[in-house]
């Protein structure tokens, strides 16, 4: 690989490790990040996604599956989130050979024109593969069937928004993004 | 890369404004332009349960004629242009509209919308809806602007934050296509002479490898940071600038940060923002 490696090392105090990676994560293009099970570890993962403004992809520790982005899958819900990370995934999506829209059926539906338009939006980018697929889950287990259907799909990276909210002095984490930080099954990008 | 734009258009003599900037950023990055003609329901129709009077459904039958009148009009604008277009319409309640015209901006590249409070009747609740809840950039333009040359000299205001990340990825395709870039900063009188010098370190490598050398300028804290940049902006010829969009929802409005609300308000150059 003709790949060039600049190693930089940044010192900070344990508790401010997050927002120190966030600080130098705003200005690169992507940053990634090895997940693994500690709080610690998913703290650091949340103050990227939140703080950093840029896309970060979260790979697990224990992973098995090998690293591909032939197909990759994105979880569409029309949000802001949502918005981000697909357009934050462009490059990435260029380099894929199929791409899966997914979006989960809750409650409410999904106005069909909003992925309509993702796949005409990736339609036309020159991205030519795409489907979309529509799966059925309780709004608790989001997180769960998203990864599930990624990894069915056979996608090697899954594209979805990190959704949050702060309420005065706690950051409140949207559900399904709570979920795949607790339990990340496959590669994941993240935008807020 | 910007492939597709989507242009507020309102029937109001700013129309021509935007679309202005909307054709040139068009026609230079070979984007498809959306227009989306806003048709503002009646704000009576938004006190509790409105009535269906003859005053209120006349009121209604006057606005629907007004906005068909404009969109014929914007019909024919749109069909005189080079670029490739397509032109949509949306009814709504000022209240509700601008979170339907962030959903349409979010598959889109980059929005184009009038300054909010660039007049006091308007409606700065819709761009601001977009800014905070699209995801996109937005591009702000002054009322009664002109474009000279398409964003040739741009000013970026840096300091570090997570917004000013976003709306630097935002400009990129900007930053690239111009001739100067100049990082503006204004020192943050909280932290030392070595501390605010250190804001430009990293930003400037990550421009250089996406071959963009950028001049960083830092000026003194005086109070009024978002005036402080308009007017190195202009002092430096640019002709955009380029600033992160602070501001945390409380439920119905946004809270917007000084130095945002300073620039929606006040700017005479264009501006992109994201949030």
């Amino acid at each position: 690989m003709n790949l060039r490696l600049d190693l930089e090392r940044v010192r900070s105090r344990l508790e401010w490790v997050g927002e120190t990676l966030a600080l130098a994560a705003r200005t690169h293009d992507f940053s990634l990040f090895v997940l693994g099970e500690s709080t610690e570890e998913r703290s650091t993962a949340e103050a990227l996604i939140f703080d950093s403004g840029r896309p970060v992809i979260l790979i697990p520790d224990a992973g098995e599956a090998a690293a591909q982005v032939n197909i990759v899958a994105v979880a569409w819900d029309g949000g802001r989130a949502a918005a981000r990370a697909l357009h934050d995934s462009m490059p990435i999506l260029q380099l894929a050979e199929r791409v899966v829209i997914l979006t989960a059926r809750r409650d409410k539906e999904i106005d069909p024109r909003s992925v309509e338009g993702v796949l005409a939006l990736l339609d036309q980018r020159g991205i030519k593969n795409s489907q979309s697929d529509v799966l059925v889950t309780s709004e608790n287990s989001i997180g769960e069937a998203l990864q599930e259907a990624a990894l069915r799909k056979d996608a090697g990276l899954l594209v979805m928004g990190g959704y949050g909210h702060s309420r005065i002095r706690e950051f409140v984490l949207g559900g399904a993004t709570r979920s795949v930080l607790k339990n990340l099954r496959l590669p994941i990008l993240m935008s807020h | 890369m910007i492939k597709d734009i989507v242009v507020q258009l309102t029937g109001s003599d700013e129309d021509d404004v935007r679309l202005l900037f909307a054709r040139e950023i068009a026609t230079a990055h070979n984007a498809h332009l959306i227009g989306v003609h806003l048709h503002l329901l009646p704000d009576l129709l938004e006190v509790g349960e409105p009535t269906r009077s003859s005053y209120v459904q006349g009121l209604l039958e006057e606005s629907e004629a007004a906005a068909n009148a404009a969109f014929v009009k914007l019909e024919a604008t749109f069909s005189q242009l080079e670029c490739l277009h397509e032109l949509r319409r949306l009814h709504g309640l000022a209240s509700g509209i601008g979170g339907e015209l962030a959903t349409i901006a979010r598959t889109a590249d980059l929005f184009i919308g009038t300054r909010p409070y660039g007049d006091i009747a308007q409606h700065h609740k819709i761009e601001e809806a977009v800014l905070f809840g699209s995801g996109r950039g937005s591009l702000f333009l002054p009322p009664g602007g002109r474009p000279t040359r398409t964003f040739q000299t741009i000013l970026v205001a840096w300091d570090g934050s997570r917004a000013a990340a976003r709306a630097m990825a935002e400009a990129m395709p900007f930053l690239k296509a111009g001739d100067r870039v100049i990082l503006g900063n204004v020192a943050d009188p909280l932290l030392s002479e070595k501390e605010n010098a250190a804001v430009f370190s990293n930003i400037l490598p990550h421009l250089e490898r996406h071959e963009i050398s950028a001049s960083p300028i830092q000026l003194p804290y005086r109070s009024g940071t978002g005036e402080q940049l308009e007017a190195l902006a202009h002092q430096q010829g640019a002709d955009l600038i380029v600033a992160g969009a602070y501001g945390h929802s409380k439920l119905i409005e946004w809270a917007l940060g000084g130095v945002t609300r300073g620039l929606l308000r006040y700017s005479t150059l264009p501006l992109l923002m994201a949030h």
